[in-house]
Protein backbone atom coordinates (compact mmCIF):
# COMPACT_ATOMS: atom_id res chain seq x y z
CA UNK A 1 0.00 0.00 0.00
CA UNK A 2 0.91 3.42 -0.74
CA UNK A 3 2.52 5.15 2.19
CA UNK A 4 1.91 8.54 3.32
CA UNK A 5 3.50 11.38 2.04
CA UNK A 6 4.96 14.74 4.01
CA UNK A 7 2.61 16.77 1.72
CA UNK A 8 -0.23 14.68 2.65
CA UNK A 9 0.03 16.58 6.49
CA UNK A 10 -0.96 19.56 7.79
CA UNK A 11 2.07 20.69 9.46
CA UNK A 12 1.33 24.03 10.34
CA UNK A 13 2.17 25.20 14.01
CA UNK A 14 2.80 21.66 14.80
CA UNK A 15 6.22 20.09 15.92
CA UNK A 16 7.73 17.62 12.90
CA UNK A 17 10.29 15.18 14.09
CA UNK A 18 12.29 14.73 10.87
CA UNK A 19 14.81 11.95 10.41
CA UNK A 20 17.56 12.69 8.25
CA UNK A 21 20.64 11.75 7.07
CA UNK A 22 23.61 13.90 7.56
CA UNK A 23 26.31 10.97 8.31
CA UNK A 24 28.36 12.49 5.60
CA UNK A 25 32.02 12.90 4.80
CA UNK A 26 33.97 15.08 6.99
CA UNK A 27 37.70 16.53 7.37
CA UNK A 28 39.58 18.36 10.27
CA UNK A 29 41.20 21.40 8.67
CA UNK A 30 42.21 23.68 11.48
CA UNK A 31 41.35 21.80 14.10
CA UNK A 32 37.58 22.51 12.70
CA UNK A 33 35.65 19.96 11.48
CA UNK A 34 34.80 20.44 7.96
CA UNK A 35 32.21 18.93 5.54
CA UNK A 36 33.69 17.55 2.36
CA UNK A 37 30.33 15.98 0.37
CA UNK A 38 27.20 18.12 1.17
CA UNK A 39 25.43 16.31 -1.33
CA UNK A 40 23.02 14.38 1.62
CA UNK A 41 22.56 17.43 3.40
CA UNK A 42 21.70 19.74 0.41
CA UNK A 43 18.87 16.78 -0.84
CA UNK A 44 17.19 17.05 2.16
CA UNK A 45 16.84 20.56 2.03
CA UNK A 46 13.73 20.15 -0.16
CA UNK A 47 11.74 18.84 2.81
CA UNK A 48 13.20 21.06 5.51
CA UNK A 49 12.36 24.05 3.37
CA UNK A 50 8.64 22.73 2.46
CA UNK A 51 8.31 22.52 6.33
CA UNK A 52 9.93 25.86 7.14
CA UNK A 53 7.98 27.63 4.31
CA UNK A 54 4.23 25.85 5.50
CA UNK A 55 5.32 27.22 9.29
CA UNK A 56 5.70 23.48 11.12
CA UNK A 57 8.40 23.67 14.06
CA UNK A 58 11.16 21.16 12.11
CA UNK A 59 13.17 19.22 15.01
CA UNK A 60 15.46 17.63 12.71
CA UNK A 61 17.72 13.98 14.20
CA UNK A 62 20.45 11.87 12.27
CA UNK A 63 23.13 9.48 12.98
CA UNK A 64 26.37 10.65 12.19
CA UNK A 65 29.47 7.89 12.42
CA UNK A 66 29.78 4.82 14.57
CA UNK A 67 30.28 6.37 18.12
CA UNK A 68 29.07 2.93 19.16
CA UNK A 69 26.35 4.06 21.47
CA UNK A 70 28.53 6.72 23.88
CA UNK A 71 29.28 10.13 23.54
CA UNK A 72 32.13 10.75 21.31
CA UNK A 73 33.09 14.66 20.79
CA UNK A 74 34.28 13.99 17.10
CA UNK A 75 30.70 12.62 15.98
CA UNK A 76 28.82 15.52 17.73
CA UNK A 77 26.48 17.00 15.11
CA UNK A 78 27.03 20.61 16.27
CA UNK A 79 29.04 21.39 12.83
CA UNK A 80 26.87 20.02 10.50
CA UNK A 81 24.59 21.93 12.09
CA UNK A 82 26.56 24.87 11.33
CA UNK A 83 26.80 23.80 8.11
CA UNK A 84 22.72 23.57 7.84
CA UNK A 85 22.75 27.40 9.17
CA UNK A 86 24.94 28.60 5.71
CA UNK A 87 22.74 26.82 3.46
CA UNK A 88 19.47 27.30 4.65
CA UNK A 89 20.04 30.97 6.02
CA UNK A 90 18.10 30.38 9.31
CA UNK A 91 19.55 29.55 12.92
CA UNK A 92 19.73 26.07 13.70
CA UNK A 93 19.36 25.46 16.74
CA UNK A 94 21.58 22.80 18.27
CA UNK A 95 20.66 20.71 21.13
CA UNK A 96 23.03 18.66 22.88
CA UNK A 97 21.34 16.23 24.24
CA UNK A 98 19.39 14.04 22.05
CA UNK A 99 16.31 13.28 24.09
CA UNK A 100 15.22 14.61 27.20
CA UNK A 101 14.90 18.06 29.15
CA UNK A 102 17.17 20.20 26.66
CA UNK A 103 15.60 19.79 23.51
CA UNK A 104 12.18 19.44 25.17
CA UNK A 105 13.23 22.95 26.54
CA UNK A 106 14.50 24.52 22.86
CA UNK A 107 11.64 22.97 21.25
CA UNK A 108 8.66 24.85 23.85
CA UNK A 109 10.41 27.87 22.27
CA UNK A 110 10.55 27.14 19.25
CA UNK A 111 8.57 29.70 16.58
CA UNK A 112 6.98 28.61 13.66
CA UNK A 113 9.68 28.04 10.88
CA UNK A 114 12.20 27.75 12.96
CA UNK A 115 14.92 24.58 12.76
CA UNK A 116 16.26 22.39 15.61
CA UNK A 117 19.00 19.54 15.11
CA UNK A 118 19.26 17.18 17.75
CA UNK A 119 22.69 15.59 18.83
CA UNK A 120 23.93 12.53 17.28
CA UNK A 121 21.40 9.55 17.38
CA UNK A 122 24.04 7.07 17.79
CA UNK A 123 25.18 8.43 21.05
CA UNK A 124 21.90 6.58 22.39
CA UNK A 125 22.58 2.97 23.01
CA UNK A 126 18.81 3.34 22.62
CA UNK A 127 19.38 3.78 18.96
CA UNK A 128 20.74 0.81 17.27
CA UNK A 129 18.83 -1.64 19.58
CA UNK A 130 15.73 -0.33 18.64
CA UNK A 131 15.18 0.57 22.33
CA UNK A 132 11.24 0.95 22.93
CA UNK A 133 11.98 3.32 25.60
CA UNK A 134 14.20 5.37 23.15
CA UNK A 135 11.92 5.59 20.59
CA UNK A 136 9.36 7.08 22.78
CA UNK A 137 11.42 9.42 24.08
CA UNK A 138 12.32 10.45 20.67
CA UNK A 139 8.51 10.60 19.66
CA UNK A 140 7.57 13.31 22.01
CA UNK A 141 9.59 15.83 21.14
CA UNK A 142 6.92 15.84 17.62
CA UNK A 143 3.45 15.65 17.00
CA UNK A 144 4.00 14.37 13.48
CA UNK A 145 7.23 12.30 11.99
CA UNK A 146 8.84 11.95 8.80
CA UNK A 147 11.46 10.12 7.23
CA UNK A 148 13.67 11.75 5.01
CA UNK A 149 16.75 9.34 5.49
CA UNK A 150 16.66 7.15 2.58
CA UNK A 151 20.52 5.90 3.56
CA UNK A 152 19.29 4.69 6.70
CA UNK A 153 16.12 3.39 5.84
CA UNK A 154 17.04 -0.44 5.60
CA UNK A 155 18.31 -0.26 9.45
CA UNK A 156 15.36 -1.08 11.85
CA UNK A 157 16.10 1.44 14.65
CA UNK A 158 14.84 3.69 17.30
CA UNK A 159 14.55 6.65 14.88
CA UNK A 160 14.07 5.19 11.62
CA UNK A 161 11.54 2.30 12.97
CA UNK A 162 11.01 2.28 16.45
CA UNK A 163 9.55 5.87 16.68
CA UNK A 164 6.39 5.62 14.06
CA UNK A 165 4.99 3.13 16.75
CA UNK A 166 4.77 6.37 19.42
CA UNK A 167 3.28 9.18 16.72
CA UNK A 168 0.03 8.85 15.19
CA UNK A 169 0.82 9.94 11.89
CA UNK A 170 4.50 8.98 9.85
CA UNK A 171 5.48 9.78 6.38
CA UNK A 172 7.78 9.93 3.49
CA UNK A 173 9.71 12.85 3.08
CA UNK A 174 10.59 14.46 -0.24
CA UNK A 175 13.80 12.62 -0.65
CA UNK A 176 12.72 9.16 0.31
CA UNK A 177 9.73 9.36 -2.11
CA UNK A 178 12.44 10.13 -5.01
CA UNK A 179 14.60 7.43 -4.10
CA UNK A 180 11.90 5.18 -4.31
CA UNK A 181 10.77 6.59 -7.45
CA UNK A 182 13.74 6.35 -9.11
CA UNK A 183 15.07 2.94 -8.00
CA UNK A 184 11.67 0.90 -6.99
CA UNK A 185 9.50 2.55 -9.67
CA UNK A 186 11.58 3.47 -12.38
CA UNK A 187 13.25 0.07 -12.39
CA UNK A 188 9.84 -1.93 -12.01
CA UNK A 189 9.61 -2.15 -16.09
CA UNK A 190 12.57 -0.24 -17.06
CA UNK A 191 13.29 1.07 -21.09
CA UNK A 192 15.11 -1.86 -22.51
CA UNK A 193 18.41 -2.93 -23.19
CA UNK A 194 18.51 -2.68 -19.16
CA UNK A 195 22.42 -2.40 -18.85
CA UNK A 196 23.37 -2.94 -15.54
CA UNK A 197 26.94 -2.20 -14.03
CA UNK A 198 28.13 -3.90 -11.03
CA UNK A 199 31.60 -3.32 -9.14
CA UNK A 200 33.14 -3.24 -5.68
CA UNK A 201 34.83 -5.70 -3.74
CA UNK A 202 32.51 -8.96 -2.71
CA UNK A 203 30.46 -10.79 -4.44
CA UNK A 204 29.24 -11.84 -1.42
CA UNK A 205 28.13 -8.05 -1.12
CA UNK A 206 25.88 -8.41 -4.38
CA UNK A 207 24.62 -12.28 -4.35
CA UNK A 208 20.93 -10.71 -3.76
CA UNK A 209 21.11 -7.81 -6.37
CA UNK A 210 22.77 -9.88 -8.65
CA UNK A 211 20.19 -12.53 -8.62
CA UNK A 212 17.26 -10.04 -8.28
CA UNK A 213 18.64 -8.24 -11.61
CA UNK A 214 18.85 -11.36 -13.92
CA UNK A 215 15.38 -11.29 -13.66
CA UNK A 216 15.26 -7.17 -15.56
CA UNK A 217 18.75 -6.71 -16.93
CA UNK A 218 19.48 -7.66 -20.55
CA UNK A 219 22.97 -7.60 -19.78
CA UNK A 220 25.45 -7.31 -16.66
CA UNK A 221 29.34 -5.92 -16.42
CA UNK A 222 31.13 -7.03 -13.93
CA UNK A 223 34.04 -4.95 -12.79
CA UNK A 224 36.36 -4.50 -9.51
CA UNK A 225 38.16 -6.81 -7.30
CA UNK A 226 34.66 -9.02 -7.46
CA UNK A 227 35.57 -9.61 -11.08
CA UNK A 228 38.48 -11.49 -9.82
CA UNK A 229 36.25 -14.32 -8.34
CA UNK A 230 34.46 -14.40 -11.75
CA UNK A 231 37.29 -14.94 -13.42
CA UNK A 232 38.90 -17.58 -11.27
CA UNK A 233 35.55 -19.41 -11.33
CA UNK A 234 36.68 -19.75 -15.73
CA UNK A 235 39.73 -20.97 -14.48
CA UNK A 236 41.61 -17.79 -15.25
CA UNK A 237 44.65 -17.37 -12.67
CA UNK A 238 44.34 -14.32 -10.87
CA UNK A 239 48.29 -13.67 -9.86
CA UNK A 240 47.54 -12.29 -6.12
CA UNK A 241 44.55 -10.64 -6.86
CA UNK A 242 41.90 -10.07 -4.25
CA UNK A 243 40.00 -13.07 -4.18
CA UNK A 244 36.65 -14.94 -2.00
CA UNK A 245 37.70 -18.59 -2.35
CA UNK A 246 35.01 -19.63 -0.86
CA UNK A 247 32.34 -17.75 -3.23
CA UNK A 248 34.18 -19.41 -6.90
CA UNK A 249 31.46 -22.27 -6.76
CA UNK A 250 28.67 -19.38 -6.72
CA UNK A 251 30.35 -17.30 -8.79
CA UNK A 252 30.27 -20.10 -11.09
CA UNK A 253 26.48 -20.84 -10.29
CA UNK A 254 25.88 -16.98 -11.16
CA UNK A 255 27.18 -17.54 -14.38
CA UNK A 256 25.19 -20.37 -14.88
CA UNK A 257 22.16 -18.54 -13.83
CA UNK A 258 23.13 -16.09 -16.48
CA UNK A 259 23.01 -18.22 -18.76
CA UNK A 260 20.23 -19.88 -18.41
CA UNK A 261 17.69 -16.70 -18.33
CA UNK A 262 19.63 -15.42 -21.51
CA UNK A 263 21.34 -12.38 -19.46
CA UNK A 264 24.60 -11.16 -21.36
CA UNK A 265 27.11 -11.26 -18.38
CA UNK A 266 30.56 -10.01 -19.24
CA UNK A 267 33.44 -10.12 -17.68
CA UNK A 268 36.77 -8.11 -18.17
CA UNK A 269 38.64 -9.55 -21.28
CA UNK A 270 41.34 -7.73 -19.92
CA UNK A 271 42.34 -6.08 -16.92
CA UNK A 272 45.61 -3.45 -15.44
CA UNK A 273 47.56 -5.20 -12.99
CA UNK A 274 50.07 -3.75 -10.61
CA UNK A 275 53.25 -5.07 -8.26
CA UNK A 276 51.21 -3.46 -5.18
CA UNK A 277 48.39 -1.10 -4.40
CA UNK A 278 49.72 1.94 -4.30
CA UNK A 279 50.69 5.13 -6.56
CA UNK A 280 53.37 4.67 -8.06
CA UNK A 281 53.79 1.16 -8.54
CA UNK A 282 54.66 -0.84 -11.15
CA UNK A 283 51.48 -1.60 -13.69
CA UNK A 284 50.70 -2.71 -17.12
CA UNK A 285 47.80 -3.41 -19.13
CA UNK A 286 47.52 -7.52 -19.55
CA UNK A 287 47.16 -9.18 -22.81
CA UNK A 288 43.33 -10.74 -23.14
CA UNK A 289 42.47 -12.86 -20.79
CA UNK A 290 42.46 -16.74 -20.47
CA UNK A 291 43.04 -19.74 -18.73
CA UNK A 292 46.16 -19.71 -20.23
CA UNK A 293 47.00 -16.24 -20.02
CA UNK A 294 46.02 -14.64 -16.66
CA UNK A 295 47.23 -12.44 -14.46
CA UNK A 296 50.66 -12.41 -13.64
CA UNK A 297 51.59 -14.85 -10.30
CA UNK A 298 52.30 -12.02 -8.06
CA UNK A 299 50.61 -9.18 -9.44
CA UNK A 300 47.28 -7.57 -8.26
CA UNK A 301 44.67 -7.12 -10.71
CA UNK A 302 43.51 -2.83 -9.88
CA UNK A 303 41.47 -1.88 -12.79
CA UNK A 304 39.65 -3.05 -15.81
CA UNK A 305 41.98 -2.70 -19.18
CA UNK A 306 41.54 -0.82 -22.23
CA UNK A 307 39.63 -3.39 -24.22
CA UNK A 308 37.42 -4.10 -21.46
CA UNK A 309 36.54 -0.48 -21.33
CA UNK A 310 36.05 -0.55 -25.27
CA UNK A 311 33.71 -3.42 -24.65
CA UNK A 312 31.36 -2.36 -22.09
CA UNK A 313 31.27 1.63 -24.14
CA UNK A 314 29.89 -0.11 -26.80
CA UNK A 315 27.17 -2.06 -24.49
CA UNK A 316 26.73 1.42 -22.37
CA UNK A 317 26.02 3.24 -25.90
CA UNK A 318 23.58 0.76 -26.78
CA UNK A 319 21.69 0.59 -24.22
CA UNK A 320 18.48 2.29 -23.09
CA UNK A 321 18.65 2.10 -18.90
CA UNK A 322 21.81 1.93 -16.96
CA UNK A 323 22.18 1.17 -13.44
CA UNK A 324 25.75 1.38 -12.06
CA UNK A 325 27.06 0.35 -8.10
CA UNK A 326 30.46 0.22 -7.18
CA UNK A 327 33.74 1.08 -9.14
CA UNK A 328 35.76 -0.64 -11.78
CA UNK A 329 39.05 -0.96 -9.73
CA UNK A 330 41.07 1.23 -6.73
CA UNK A 331 40.03 4.52 -8.01
CA UNK A 332 41.13 6.22 -4.91
CA UNK A 333 44.43 5.58 -6.62
CA UNK A 334 44.34 8.33 -9.70
CA UNK A 335 46.11 5.49 -11.57
CA UNK A 336 43.58 2.68 -10.96
CA UNK A 337 41.05 5.21 -11.92
CA UNK A 338 40.31 5.21 -15.53
CA UNK A 339 38.00 2.25 -15.98
CA UNK A 340 35.63 3.99 -13.43
CA UNK A 341 36.13 7.43 -14.83
CA UNK A 342 35.65 5.93 -18.32
CA UNK A 343 32.58 3.66 -17.42
CA UNK A 344 31.41 7.25 -15.93
CA UNK A 345 32.09 9.37 -19.23
CA UNK A 346 30.27 6.56 -21.00
CA UNK A 347 27.20 6.90 -18.94
CA UNK A 348 27.18 10.66 -19.04
CA UNK A 349 27.54 10.94 -22.75
CA UNK A 350 25.03 8.24 -23.33
CA UNK A 351 21.40 9.06 -24.18
CA UNK A 352 19.43 6.34 -21.66
CA UNK A 353 18.18 6.86 -18.46
CA UNK A 354 21.39 6.79 -16.12
CA UNK A 355 20.82 5.38 -12.40
CA UNK A 356 23.91 5.40 -9.83
CA UNK A 357 22.84 3.16 -6.64
CA UNK A 358 24.99 5.45 -4.12
CA UNK A 359 28.43 4.00 -2.68
CA UNK A 360 32.10 4.83 -4.11
CA UNK A 361 30.63 4.91 -7.79
CA UNK A 362 28.28 8.37 -6.89
CA UNK A 363 31.99 9.30 -5.29
CA UNK A 364 33.87 8.62 -8.96
CA UNK A 365 30.82 10.53 -11.03
CA UNK A 366 31.83 13.37 -9.06
CA UNK A 367 35.05 13.36 -8.87
CA UNK A 368 34.79 13.20 -12.82
CA UNK A 369 32.37 16.23 -12.80
CA UNK A 370 29.72 14.12 -14.43
CA UNK A 371 27.12 13.93 -11.38
CA UNK A 372 24.97 16.73 -13.70
CA UNK A 373 24.61 13.97 -16.73
CA UNK A 374 23.20 11.32 -14.92
CA UNK A 375 18.98 11.13 -14.85
CA UNK A 376 19.18 10.07 -10.75
CA UNK A 377 22.30 9.28 -7.93
CA UNK A 378 21.08 7.31 -4.96
CA UNK A 379 22.11 9.06 -1.84
CA UNK A 380 22.26 5.34 -0.21
CA UNK A 381 24.58 2.48 -0.63
CA UNK A 382 23.43 -0.19 1.32
CA UNK A 383 20.04 0.89 1.38
CA UNK A 384 19.70 1.01 -2.86
CA UNK A 385 20.75 -2.59 -3.28
CA UNK A 386 18.39 -3.88 -0.62
CA UNK A 387 15.85 -1.82 -2.63
CA UNK A 388 16.98 -3.50 -5.76
CA UNK A 389 17.43 -6.69 -4.54
CA UNK A 390 13.31 -6.54 -3.60
CA UNK A 391 13.96 -6.55 -0.41
CA UNK A 392 11.43 -4.09 1.95
CA UNK A 393 13.11 -1.28 4.15
CA UNK A 394 11.72 -1.34 7.75
CA UNK A 395 11.83 2.42 7.62
CA UNK A 396 9.39 2.59 4.71
CA UNK A 397 7.25 -0.42 5.71
CA UNK A 398 7.23 1.55 9.24
CA UNK A 399 5.22 4.50 7.91
CA UNK A 400 1.76 5.24 8.12
CA UNK A 401 -0.21 3.91 5.47
CA UNK A 402 -1.89 6.22 2.45
CA UNK A 403 -5.80 5.98 3.65
CA UNK B 1 47.26 44.81 12.64
CA UNK B 2 44.39 46.85 13.74
CA UNK B 3 42.08 46.11 16.57
CA UNK B 4 38.12 45.67 15.15
CA UNK B 5 35.49 45.84 17.87
CA UNK B 6 32.23 45.28 16.83
CA UNK B 7 28.60 45.65 19.09
CA UNK B 8 26.81 42.35 19.17
CA UNK B 9 23.38 41.39 20.75
CA UNK B 10 22.95 37.94 22.47
CA UNK B 11 20.30 36.71 24.43
CA UNK B 12 19.34 33.33 26.02
CA UNK B 13 17.01 31.73 23.25
CA UNK B 14 14.67 29.95 26.18
CA UNK B 15 14.24 33.15 28.24
CA UNK B 16 14.13 36.06 25.80
CA UNK B 17 14.12 38.94 28.86
CA UNK B 18 17.84 37.80 29.64
CA UNK B 19 20.08 39.60 26.73
CA UNK B 20 22.78 41.50 26.95
CA UNK B 21 24.13 43.98 24.45
CA UNK B 22 28.10 44.64 24.37
CA UNK B 23 31.02 45.73 22.38
CA UNK B 24 33.27 42.93 21.77
CA UNK B 25 36.60 42.59 19.94
CA UNK B 26 37.09 40.50 16.80
CA UNK B 27 39.58 37.71 17.54
CA UNK B 28 39.61 35.08 14.46
CA UNK B 29 42.21 32.69 17.05
CA UNK B 30 39.28 32.48 19.21
CA UNK B 31 37.37 29.60 19.03
CA UNK B 32 33.60 31.13 19.60
CA UNK B 33 31.65 33.69 21.03
CA UNK B 34 33.60 34.44 25.06
CA UNK B 35 32.36 36.12 27.82
CA UNK B 36 33.64 36.57 31.29
CA UNK B 37 32.56 34.35 33.56
CA UNK B 38 31.40 37.35 35.32
CA UNK B 39 28.53 37.68 33.08
CA UNK B 40 26.81 34.53 33.16
CA UNK B 41 23.92 35.43 35.92
CA UNK B 42 23.39 38.01 33.59
CA UNK B 43 22.29 35.57 30.44
CA UNK B 44 19.79 33.57 32.59
CA UNK B 45 19.79 29.68 33.44
CA UNK B 46 20.94 27.42 30.63
CA UNK B 47 19.09 23.89 29.62
CA UNK B 48 22.85 23.02 28.39
CA UNK B 49 26.47 23.51 29.85
CA UNK B 50 29.74 21.72 29.83
CA UNK B 51 33.62 22.01 30.67
CA UNK B 52 35.89 22.38 28.15
CA UNK B 53 39.75 23.41 28.43
CA UNK B 54 41.03 26.01 26.53
CA UNK B 55 44.83 26.29 25.33
CA UNK B 56 46.15 29.84 25.45
CA UNK B 57 48.69 31.83 22.58
CA UNK B 58 50.88 31.77 26.67
CA UNK B 59 51.16 28.21 26.75
CA UNK B 60 48.22 28.40 29.46
CA UNK B 61 45.78 25.79 30.26
CA UNK B 62 42.59 27.03 31.18
CA UNK B 63 39.28 25.96 32.05
CA UNK B 64 35.50 27.40 30.07
CA UNK B 65 32.17 26.47 30.04
CA UNK B 66 30.20 26.39 26.86
CA UNK B 67 26.59 27.30 27.56
CA UNK B 68 23.31 27.72 25.53
CA UNK B 69 21.01 27.77 23.16
CA UNK B 70 21.38 31.64 22.57
CA UNK B 71 21.01 34.04 20.01
CA UNK B 72 23.98 35.77 18.92
CA UNK B 73 23.36 39.15 16.32
CA UNK B 74 26.25 41.04 15.18
CA UNK B 75 24.19 44.58 13.71
CA UNK B 76 23.83 43.67 9.92
CA UNK B 77 24.84 40.04 9.70
CA UNK B 78 22.68 37.10 10.08
CA UNK B 79 21.17 36.20 13.43
CA UNK B 80 22.53 32.80 14.52
CA UNK B 81 21.66 30.56 17.23
CA UNK B 82 24.99 29.09 18.82
CA UNK B 83 26.20 29.08 22.32
CA UNK B 84 28.64 30.80 24.55
CA UNK B 85 32.00 30.82 26.34
CA UNK B 86 32.81 31.55 29.54
CA UNK B 87 36.17 32.19 30.58
CA UNK B 88 37.44 33.94 33.76
CA UNK B 89 38.64 37.53 32.40
CA UNK B 90 41.12 39.93 34.12
CA UNK B 91 39.49 43.19 33.06
CA UNK B 92 41.88 45.88 31.57
CA UNK B 93 41.39 49.28 32.37
CA UNK B 94 37.86 48.25 34.39
CA UNK B 95 36.33 46.72 31.82
CA UNK B 96 36.32 43.14 30.10
CA UNK B 97 37.12 42.37 26.95
CA UNK B 98 34.28 39.85 25.42
CA UNK B 99 35.77 38.05 21.49
CA UNK B 100 33.97 36.97 19.05
CA UNK B 101 35.73 34.11 17.70
CA UNK B 102 35.56 32.23 14.68
CA UNK B 103 32.69 29.71 15.00
CA UNK B 104 30.65 32.93 15.80
CA UNK B 105 32.41 34.88 12.65
CA UNK B 106 31.26 31.62 10.19
CA UNK B 107 28.16 31.54 11.60
CA UNK B 108 27.01 34.65 10.84
CA UNK B 109 28.92 34.99 7.26
CA UNK B 110 30.91 38.11 8.52
CA UNK B 111 34.80 38.29 7.24
CA UNK B 112 37.52 40.34 8.56
CA UNK B 113 38.07 43.09 5.99
CA UNK B 114 42.04 44.24 7.29
CA UNK B 115 42.15 47.03 5.18
CA UNK B 116 38.59 48.64 6.09
CA UNK B 117 39.00 47.66 9.54
CA UNK B 118 35.59 45.95 9.73
CA UNK B 119 33.15 42.91 9.16
CA UNK B 120 32.23 42.70 5.96
CA UNK B 121 29.45 40.06 4.82
CA UNK B 122 30.22 37.52 2.79
CA UNK B 123 27.74 36.33 0.36
CA UNK B 124 28.24 32.36 0.29
CA UNK B 125 30.35 30.46 2.42
CA UNK B 126 31.75 27.70 0.98
CA UNK B 127 32.61 26.02 4.49
CA UNK B 128 34.12 22.65 2.68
Amino acid sequence: MAKLSLRDLDVRGRRVLMRVDFNVPVETRGGKIRVTDDTRIRESLTSINYLREHGAKTILMSHFGRPKGKRVEKYSLRPIGEYLHSLIHHPVIFSHDTIGDVPKKIIDHMGSGDVALLENLRFQPGEEANDPEFAKALAELGDLYVNDAFGAAHRAHASTVGVTKFVPKSAMGFLMEKELKHLKEGLEKPAKPFVVILGGAKVSDKIGVLKALMEKADTILIGGAMANTFLKAQGIPVGASRVESDKVDLARELLDLAKNKGVKFLLPIDVVEAEEIRAGADMRNTSRLSPQHGITDGWQAVDIGAATIALYQEEIANAETILWNGPMGVFEIPEFGEGTIAIAEAMAQSGATTIIGGGDSVTAVKQAGLADKITFISTGGGASLELLEGKALPGVAALSDRE
Amino acid sequence: MGRIVTPVKIENLLDPSKKIEIDALVDTGAYMMTLPTAWRDRLGNFPSSRKIELHLANEETVEGEVCGPVYIQIPGFHRIASEVLFVEMKPANGEYEPLIGYITLEQSQAAVDMVGHRLAHVHHVDLK
